[in-house]
């Protein structure tokens, strides 16, 4: 015991073994880290594939808000390649200990375009027509900005 | 006013909360140097603290929440009144408290209380086997600090009182070998109560997680930390009191001196804690029982024989 408290006190005079984290913020990742997943509400349908997909029941719609628990998340990223207009993106930043459990739900607004004749909510048009074409509409058709029972009503 | 004065900052709680802080935080940070880390910063303690006031309570079903809360704001109440009670620099000479050390004694068991209702109170089994560890050793240790503060009284001239003043200005050649073989003794009745190492038996961290305080979250740990850092001010304060000049000298130089004091029973509670491991319970209670306990006893019959001869 004696030999150990010599080693004490002689410690207090040596410098550290450990180094000092010099970033202060954890902001640089490995290239192969996946991170967690965001919600683009703009890109958003409300298909709701991803509530299907996701093992883990991450993610939830009440209303029009989409909310992601990432507590729950494991990142497997089957949400962002289900989604058909890439809504899902994954962003390889670290999540950290938080103060209350708020802090660790994404709360994002879906953003859904009103149809012009009847005003009921329904998916942006130029989203559809760039999962069909493969690329982003250059003019989107009138008939396109109402909805599908409007369209049925029209014809 | 001038009694909230006190009460609140000198020397009540802000001294008490600032002075337990840094101690706790000069503690880990010499703990850290001593294996060759870098250890965290000294303000620590209170960034902890910060954090742990804002954080979500999550408390056990079917416990209500007022008494969760409850229990640890009460010693806290109990700590803060105990800082009126030590003859501090600057504010023993105009304040009528008696500086009572029986009533210091009893104040200060009151956390260690809170922490074994809350223990069973919170039907965590790691919580109940910590405050049953903890109701066992309490009367070791408190039967050495009763032998401890005993011996200490008959300092001084007669008539002998408990008297932390009195006590603190005695200072004859024959006061200063009964001072310094009580020494040991007030650290070996210390350790346990604060639960460092060798004795932190009741918060064993690998078996038991944090003893009786393994529920406790938010705003009801933050209270446990906060008894503990005023504990320690407190007793680092009384160390000082007896073991150092403190009110022989002028007021200003006393202060410090009580700062270097408490400070100094820091960094030995910090060596003893990285020097040694966890005993077992059984060890614990035949080192008091068997040793401890015993020579303190004959301390304290060597004393009264030679103030009473």
């Amino acid at each position: 015991m004696l030999k150990l408290a010599g080693w004490l006190l002689k410690n207090l005079f040596k410098k550290p073994l450990t180094i000092e984290f010099k970033g202060k913020s954890l902001k640089e990742v490995r290239t192969t880290y996946r991170g967690y997943p965001t919600h683009r509400g703009e890109r958003c349908v409300g298909c709701r594939l991803c509530i299907y997909v996701c093992p883990s029941d991450a993610i939830r719609i009440e209303g029009s808000l989409f909310i992601i628990n990432k507590c729950k998340c494991t990142a497997c990223k089957d949400c962002a390649d289900a989604c058909p207009f890439g809504a899902m993106q994954f962003i390889p930043r670290l999540i950290g200990t938080a103060i209350s459990k708020n802090e660790y739900m994404e709360i994002t607004e879906i953003k859904l375009v009103k149809c012009e004749n009847c005003g009921e909510p329904m998916p942006k048009p130029e989203l559809l027509l760039e999962r069909l074409l493969g690329k982003p509409p250059k003019n989107i058709p009138s008939y396109l900005n109402l909805c599908p029972k409007c369209r049925r009503q029209q014809i | 006013m001038e009694f909230l004065k006190e009460l609140f900052l000198y020397p009540g709680l802000f001294f008490g909360f600032i002075l337990g802080g840094l101690l706790e935080g000069v503690k880990r940070k010499l703990k850290a140097k001593m294996q060759l880390r870098i250890g965290p910063p000294i303000t620590q303690p209170f960034y902890d603290l910060n954090k742990l006031m804002v954080k979500t309570i999550t408390k056990p079903y079917g416990v209500a929440p007022s008494v969760y809360l409850l229990i640890p704001f009460i010693p806290t109440i109990a700590l803060i009144f105990c800082f009126l009670l030590m003859p501090y620099p600057f504010y023993q000479e105009k304040t009528a408290f008696s500086f009572d050390l029986i009533l210091v004694f009893y104040l200060t068991e009151i956390p260690l209380l809170a922490q074994i209702i809350f223990g069973y109170f919170t039907k965590s089994p790691y919580g109940m086997v910590g405050a049953a560890r903890a109701g066992q050793m309490f009367f070791y240790y408190n039967a050495l600090f009763i032998m401890v503060i005993t011996t200490l009284s008959l300092l001084g001239d007669p008539p002998y009182s408990f008297c932390i003043k009195t006590i603190a200005e005695a200072w004859s050649p024959l006061d200063i070998v009964i001072k310094l073989l009580t020494l040991p003794f007030f650290v070996f009745a210390v350790l346990p109560k604060l639960k460092l190492n060798p004795f932190s038996i009741p918060d064993a961290e690998a078996e038991i997680l944090e003893g009786p305080l393994t529920e406790a979250s938010g705003l009801a740990l933050a209270f446990f930390k906060l008894n503990y850092l005023l504990e320690l001010a407190i007793f680092g304060s009384l160390f000082s009191f007896f073991y150092l000049p403190v009110l022989k000298i002028s007021p200003q130089i006393g202060l410090i001196l009580l700062l270097l004091g408490a400070f100094s029973l820091t960094f030995a509670f910090g060596f003893v804690e990285n020097l040694t491991a966890r005993l077992r319970l059984s060890q614990f209670s035949s080192l008091y029982l068997n040793h401890l306990i015993p020579l303190a006893t004959g301390l304290l019959v060597i004393t009264w024989i030679l103030k009473t001869w």
